[in-house]
């Protein structure tokens, strides 16, 4: 933004600028008005009713976030996990996804079917994915068990035991490393000049270096912009809660979004779900401003 | 400075870690496949048969038979298709908006745009749905692909946004000193440069929308309208669920993501784009 | 407009779209009308044994007049599904369905079937007590149910040779069972249990699914407990007999460390890896169509099915729930739909059904379940007295999801330990108590804004 000290008046080329923002972006505004306020006033106002779908919404004002924060011990635990599986799993997602990134952007010879190799894990979803990670990770005939005994380890009861269903959730995220995540990073890291590569060899840095002091800084706003996004999915996590534990064992995988569904197509609290929705919102919102505010600092944009 | 053999240790490192990831990335594929094969005895023997002692093809046949596979692919494929058109298009001219444009209160509705992916999707549902059944368009494939050209979601927005920031202000004040247009730096510069941004944006879109289950089985009620997606829910019931046939039809559904991944990898092509530029 | 790469790529890019969109208007839809027969659209869920179900099949051999097109929603979203279909306005003519038909009834979904029933005498008596109570609500009748889900007591009598007891004898009282348990465990060398006796869980682990029986609830019921008083309005989970049957359980697996059986329940799986089927519990509670899974998974299993055991003195008990057809506010042709229901429902069609699904559809009329041709099998007989002292797992009926959830969260606490028994089933009371108020709060609101049953 300029400063309006000396300039009584936009030039034509800033105003003209302007305009053409405003026509550019109107495929979104656009589409908000007309597909997407709507719905957001409605959730919004059933937040403040009882309701239940299929009947009439019963106005009660702000109950629902009152008995959300103040009597739902379930509130409190479905952010616990959230949090918990979200510090977990997001450092480790972006770091495997960029060495993993990294890895691939070198032009050896069948770098495109390693690649694809990588890809492939991040296509399968749903039902399929759940059936496969039961599997390996069943206590007693899953693969990574049977790994661990060979080096004669007992390997925990992953899904099953209430300390280790989180991480076993973390780790069948980490699995599609090599998926669109990753294609990012590399679309990224295509756009570091090989010259500034050059600079550190001719320094004598070796890998880490060129890691530490030309990739990272350079693909920084894609780094950040990921963080950003994953914090945000992970925040929303549903589908492996409620297809492979349902929430359990003792309610240690019942996430925010698992306790929301439930609330919202089992119990039809649909008043009681919009709220939980709501609230999940301006704690996410929160979370990412917060993340902006940091990473004003620590990026790097090229283009400013 | 010696640097004995370089090349090759690096290549030979290279390769190492290359095939350590993939045998621990390949290796659950490589189970749904063997599974794919199996009869109904023998899918969860113990221990586990990575190579089933029956190969059972009539998995695959079943497939066919089940479900109206290649209706579904047809459907699959014009809304998938008819999506990424909509996305490209649209987020890429929103996201120039953001990352090219100065306009009043831009940074703002930015803020705005990414707060709409806050909001779980699970409660806009209902609403809609009643929206879009005010218009009429349910049972038809306007839910799924209209939406797409108007900003194609916030989240390939903000992806091409980051993207398009990092493209040198240089070029634009060039372009638009010779006399250029936005449209035209937008089509003619931006774009070409943001192809590896674009082909993730396309590829990532392809695959959300291949796999979406959740849009076709809420605004689909006809039986020939459904996607793959939806057909392979048809497998799962309440006992039974027959899992050699899933997972045949799973590596049916995958097999197209696949073969495209592995064709539009050109664009990720070391060099593609800038390097001339600033050495 | 100049004739430059840039221009003409924009035109073709709007033909595409123009013919994009063509193509979407006028892609062709609406369903095949047969013969001048009335069409009614019927839908029930994935995973039956025949892709369409035998009924439509028989129904529509049957007679000329009406044609029904089935359609199978997944499994898994069968709510959302019949929900958003609901709200379409364009629901379907029939639908079947294994949830709580209270769920859409109470909610104004459905049609009352009670002038249907009346008009052509419908035999009401003809269905299981337990089950016809299940589709009433508020007086009204809204489904009829047309295959039952009924529990009984398996046993192995493999594993019983191998531990001395008698293959015939299964345990009468739940005293005995205890007995034949310790006899049943068996350990490896590291002191992991490799089998067990009686698994008093439904499916693995200690998380099981609402439709699946508790014992805890089974035990509680034969003591004669209820949860519910009869006016609806307060949950009574914590009584005498509820906190007796938790203590049997509590005190069942009091020997063995929780944590052993967590890991051995954690082996348990699908397929033929179900753990009665892969002969790692010798008795457990499993439903009537089970023989068939075990038919298919484990033939080799030598089994026997024999009444829940009991408390002393106490009448046996068990859990149920129906797959029904009910038919959908906004249902083009009811009459039609009503007549595929009572097809449906009638014996020779259940006992057509029972036989040519392998046993996969366990009728709801007694009429058929009286049958030689049913009884034939003699497992058949025990499952019918079971249904007959059945009750039905919806138990709460306006806060049915939250009960179970809360239910099985207090035995879990139990279990693990973390908990006492009141503690867990008290809380676990309060909030079923709270989501009950606010459900029946609000539907006094509603019945004061719309009037269902004038119509």
């Amino acid at each position: 933004m300029n400063n309006q000290i000396t300039k009584p008046q936009k030039s034509p080329l800033k105003k003209k600028q302007a305009l053409l923002g405003y026509l550019f972006v109107a495929p979104w505004i656009i589409g908000f008005l007309v597909f997407g306020l709507y719905p957001i006033v409605m959730s919004f106002y059933y937040s403040l009713c009882q309701y239940d779908v299929l009947r009439v919404p019963q106005f009660i004002g702000l109950g629902n976030y009152k008995e959300l924060i103040g009597h739902d011990p379930y509130f409190w635990k479905s952010i616990w996990n959230t949090l918990l599986y979200t510090v977990v799993r997001v450092p480790l997602v972006i770091l495997g996804s960029l060495l993993l990134a990294v890895l691939v952007n070198n032009a050896v010879k069948g770098i495109r079917f390693f690649r694809t190799v990588f890809f492939i894990p991040s296509i399968i979803t749903g039902v399929v994915l759940s059936a496969l990670w039961l599997w390996l990770l069943n206590p007693q005939y899953g693969l990574f068990n049977s790994i661990l005994a060979v080096f004669g380890i007992p390997g925990p009861l992953w899904l099953q035991s209430p300390h280790w269903s989180k991480f076993s959730m973390v780790l069948m995220s980490l699995w599609s490393i090599g998926g669109g995540r990753m294609l990012v990073f590399l679309a990224a890291l295509q756009g570091i000049p090989t010259a500034l590569y050059e600079v550190v060899d001719i320094d004598g840095g070796g890998w880490w270096a060129k890691f530490r002091h030309i990739t990272v800084p350079m693909i920084s706003s894609v780094i950040f912009l990921w963080t950003v996004l994953e914090v945000i999915f992970s925040f929303q996590v549903f589908t492996e809660a409620y297809v492979m534990t349902k929430g359990g064992p003792l309610n240690s995988t019942l996430f925010y979004n698992l306790y929301l569904y439930y609330k919202a197509f089992d119990d039809f609290s649909m008043g009681y779900a919009s709220a939980l929705a709501w609230l999940l919102l301006l704690i996410i919102l929160v979370v990412t401003l917060m993340q902006f505010v940091v990473g004003k600092k620590v990026v790097y944009y090229e283009g400013k | 400075m010696k640097r004995p053999n370089f090349k090759t240790s690096r290549t030979f490192v290279t390769y190492l870690l290359l095939i350590c990831a993939a045998v621990v990335l390949i290796l659950p594929f490589i189970w749904i496949i063997s599974t794919s094969l199996k009869g109904s005895e023998s899918i969860f023997a113990i221990p586990p048969q990575w190579i089933p002692k029956d190969l059972h093809w009539d998995n695959y046949a079943k497939v066919f038979t089940k479900m109206p596979f290649f209706v579904y692919l047809k459907n699959s494929v014009f809304i998938s298709v008819m999506t990424i058109l909509g996305t490209l298009i649209s987020s890429s001219l929103v996201a120039y908006a953001f990352a090219c444009l100065k306009w009043p209160g831009r940074d703002w509705l930015f803020i705005f745009v990414l707060g709409t992916m806050m909001l779980p999707a699970q409660v806009t549902m209902i609403p809609v749905f009643v929206l879009y059944k005010q218009f009429g368009w349910l049972n038809t494939f306007k839910p799924l692909i209209v939406p797409a050209f108007f900003g194609g979601g916030a989240f390939n927005i903000f992806l091409l946004r980051q993207f398009f920031l990092t493209i040198p202000k240089e070029l634009f004040e060039a372009a638009r000193l010779d006399g250029c247009s936005e449209f035209r730096i937008y089509w003619k510069i931006v774009l070409p440069l943001a192809k590896p941004a674009l082909a993730t944006v396309a590829i990532l879109t392809f695959m959300m929308t291949w796999n979406d289950f959740l849009g076709p089985l809420i605004y689909l009620s006809d039986k020939l309208k459904g996607t793959l997606a939806l057909g392979l829910a048809m497998f799962v019931g309440q006992y039974q669920t027959e899992w050699g046939v899933l997972m045949a039809a799973s590596v049916l559904v995958m097999l197209p993501v696949i073969v495209l991944f592995f064709l539009f990898q050109k664009y990720f092509i070391r060099g593609f784009m800038m390097s001339g530029i600033k050495g | 407009m100049r004739a430059t790469t840039g221009n003409i790529m924009k035109i073709l890019f709007t033909a595409l779209l123009i013919v994009g969109i063509m193509v979407i208007l006028f892609y062709p839809h609406g369903r095949a009308h047969q013969n001048g027969r009335r069409t009614i659209s019927f839908w029930s869920c994935t995973g039956q044994k025949e892709e369409i179900p035998f009924i439509v099949t028989a129904f529509n051999a049957a007679q000329d007049s009406i044609r029904v097109l089935s359609n199978a929603i997944p499994w898994q979203e069968q709510e959302k599904k019949v929900l958003t279909a609901i709200l379409s306005d364009n629901p379907p003519d029939a639908v079947s369905q294994f949830i709580p038909i209270v769920k859409w009834a109470s909610r104004m979904a459905l049609m009352p079937l009670d002038k249907f029933i009346e008009r052509d005498r419908f035999d009401t008596t003809a269905i299981f007590p337990a089950l016809w109570e299940e589709m009433r609500w508020q007086g009204h009748i809204f489904g009829i149910p047309i295959s039952s889900a009924s529990y009984a007591f398996y046993y192995n009598k493999k594993l019983f040779r191998q531990a001395g007891l008698d293959p015939v004898c299964p345990p009468k009282t739940w005293a005995e069972v205890v007995e034949y348990n310790q006899k049943l465990m068996r350990y490896d060398k590291s002191g992991n249990i490799i089998q067990m006796g009686f698994f008093p869980f439904y499916r693995s682990s200690l998380v099981a699914s609402q439709n699946s029986p508790a014992t805890a609830t089974i035990i509680a019921w034969e003591l004669g407990a209820s949860f519910l008083s009869a006016d609806g309005k307060t949950v009574t989970l914590v009584n005498p007999a509820m906190l007796r049957a938790t203590q049997w359980i509590l005190d069942f697996l009091k020997p063995y460390p929780i944590g052993k059986i967590e890991a051995f329940a954690a082996g348990f799986g699908y397929g033929d890896q179900q753990a009665f089927a892969a002969e790692k519990v010798a008795m457990m509670i499993l439903p009537n169509i089970f023989p068939d899974y075990l038919r298919i998974h484990a033939p080799n299993v030598e089994y026997g099915v024999a009444l829940t055991p009991t408390m002393p003195g106490c009448p046996i008990a068990s859990s149920t729930g129906s797959w029904w057809i009910a038919i959908p506010r906004g249902s083009k042709d009811p009459e039609a739909a009503w007549e595929f229901i009572k097809f449906a429902a009638s014996k020779e069609t259940q006992l057509n059904a029972y036989t040519a699904m392998d046993q996969n559809l366990f009728p709801t009329n007694r009429l058929a379940t009286a049958d030689p041709v049913f009884l034939r099998d003699g497992k058949m007989q025990i499952f019918v007295t079971q249904l007959e002292h059945a009750h039905s797992s919806t138990i709460i009926p306006m806060a049915h999801d939250v009960f179970w959830r809360e239910f099985y969260t207090a035995q879990e606490q139990v279990v693990y330990g973390n908990q006492s028994i009141e503690k867990a089933l008290g809380t676990a009371q309060s909030i079923i108590q709270h989501e009950l108020n606010k459900a029946l709060t609000y539907d006094e609101y509603v019945r004061s804004k719309m009037n269902f049953f004038d119509e």
